[in-house]
C-alpha cells in the first residue's frame, strides 16, 4: 500500500515538472513571436515608445508558472531575440528594461494579486522604461536624455495599463489553473 | 496600520495617483515643448566625441559615419535632422526636424547626439571637421 502511494505521488511529481517546462518552453515561444511581431510592425513614432506585448507573457507566467520560470523565459526570450535579430547593444537596452521591470513586478505580484495585475503591469512599464533610459544616457554620455522622461512615464502609464488588462483576461480565461 | 495597507492596495489609491503622473507627464511634455530657445549652432556627437560643429543658417546636407553605422543629416529653414539612418528604431528619423536647444536628437543604436545650441554661428562655422 504504502509503495503505490510513493509511487503515486513520485507520478504525480513527474507529471507536474513535465507541465512546467512544457508550459515554459511554449511561453518562451510565445514571447519570442509576440516580440517578433511587434518588432516588425510600423514603430510607434514616438521616442522610444512600444506597447511591448512580451510582458504579456512575463505577468502571466509569474502568476501560472511561479516567479523564477518567469524570470527564466523573459531572459531566454530576449537571449533568443537578440541572437536572432538584434546587437550588442539591443541586448543590452533589452536586459536592463527587462531585469527592471522583472524586479518590480515580482516584488508587487503577491502584494496586488491577480485581481490587481495591471497595477503590477504598468509598475513594471515604468521601471522597464526608467531601465532603458538609463542605459540610453549612460551609451551615449548625454544627461539632457532625461528630458524624454515625461513622454516615456506616460506612455508607460497607457501601455502597462493595456498590457495589464490584457494579462487578467487571459488569465481568468483561456489559462485558468488546473 | 492595516488601513494604511488597504489603501496601499486599493485600485483608486493607484488610478489617482497613474491619473496625478500622467497629468504631470502631459503637463512636462507641453513646457518642455514650449520652452527652450531657438538655436543657431548644431554641435554633433559621434560615440561621446564632438565631430561637427555646424550654422543652422545655411542649408546642407551630410553623412556621420560611426562604426556602428550611419546618419544623414539635413539642415533646411534653420533647422536640423536626421533623414535618413541604418539604424534598427528609426526614432531619430521620426524625431522630425528641431532648432530647439532644449531636446538633443538622438540616435542611440549608431552613438550619434546632436545639441542645437545658441553660440556664435559665424566663428564656429565649421571648425572642427
Amino acid at each position: 500500500m504504502k509503495n503505490e502511494d510513493s509511487v503515486a505521488r513520485s507520478k504525480n511529481k513527474k507529471r507536474k515538472a513535465l507541465y512546467k517546462y512544457t508550459a515554459m518552453a511554449i511561453l518562451t515561444t510565445v514571447s519570442l513571436i509576440f516580440f517578433t511581431v511587434e518588432a516588425a510592425l510600423p514603430p510607434i513614432p514616438i521616442q522610444g515608445v512600444k506597447v511591448g506585448f512580451s510582458n504579456v507573457v512575463t505577468l502571466v507566467a509569474i502568476f501560472l508558472l511561479g516567479k523564477w520560470e518567469a524570470f527564466t523565459i523573459l531572459v531566454m526570450r530576449i537571449i533568443l531575440a537578440s541572437i536572432f535579430a538584434g546587437s550588442v547593444l539591443s541586448f543590452g537596452f533589452s536586459i536592463a528594461g527587462g531585469v527592471m521591470a522583472f524586479i518590480i513586478m515580482a516584488v508587487t505580484a503577491d502584494l496586488f494579486g491577480e485581481k490587481k495585475i495591471w497595477i503590477t503591469s504598468v509598475l513594471g512599464a515604468v521601471f522597464h522604461n526608467a531601465g532603458q533610459l538609463a542605459v540610453a544616457v549612460a551609451v551615449t554620455g548625454t544627461p539632457r536624455i532625461f528630458i524624454y522622461a515625461p513622454v516615456l512615464l506616460l506612455s508607460a502609464i497607457v501601455t502597462g495599463t493595456i498590457i495589464g488588462v490584457v494579462s487578467s483576461a487571459i488569465l481568468a480565461g483561456p489559462l485558468k489553473r488546473q | 496600520m492595516k488601513s494604511t495597507v488597504r489603501l496601499f492596495t486599493s485600485n483608486s489609491f493607484w488610478i489617482a495617483l497613474f491619473c496625478i503622473l500622467a497629468a504631470a507627464s502631459v503637463t512636462a511634455i507641453f513646457i518642455i515643448a514650449n520652452s527652450g530657445a531657438k538655436g543657431k549652432i548644431a554641435k554633433i556627437y559621434s560615440n561621446n566625441e564632438l565631430v561637427r560643429t555646424v550654422s543652422l543658417d545655411r542649408e546642407d546636407e551630410f553623412t556621420i559615419k560611426s562604426k556602428e553605422g550611419y546618419n544623414i543629416i539635413r539642415i533646411r529653414n534653420g533647422k536640423i535632422s536626421v533623414c535618413e539612418s541604418d539604424c534598427k528604431n528609426q526614432i531619430c528619423v521620426n524625431q522630425g526636424e528641431t532648432d530647439n536647444d532644449l531636446i538633443p536628437i538622438v540616435c542611440v543604436p549608431n552613438g550619434l547626439v546632436i545639441r542645437v545650441e545658441n553660440g556664435n554661428a559665424k566663428s564656429d562655422y565649421d571648425t572642427e571637421i
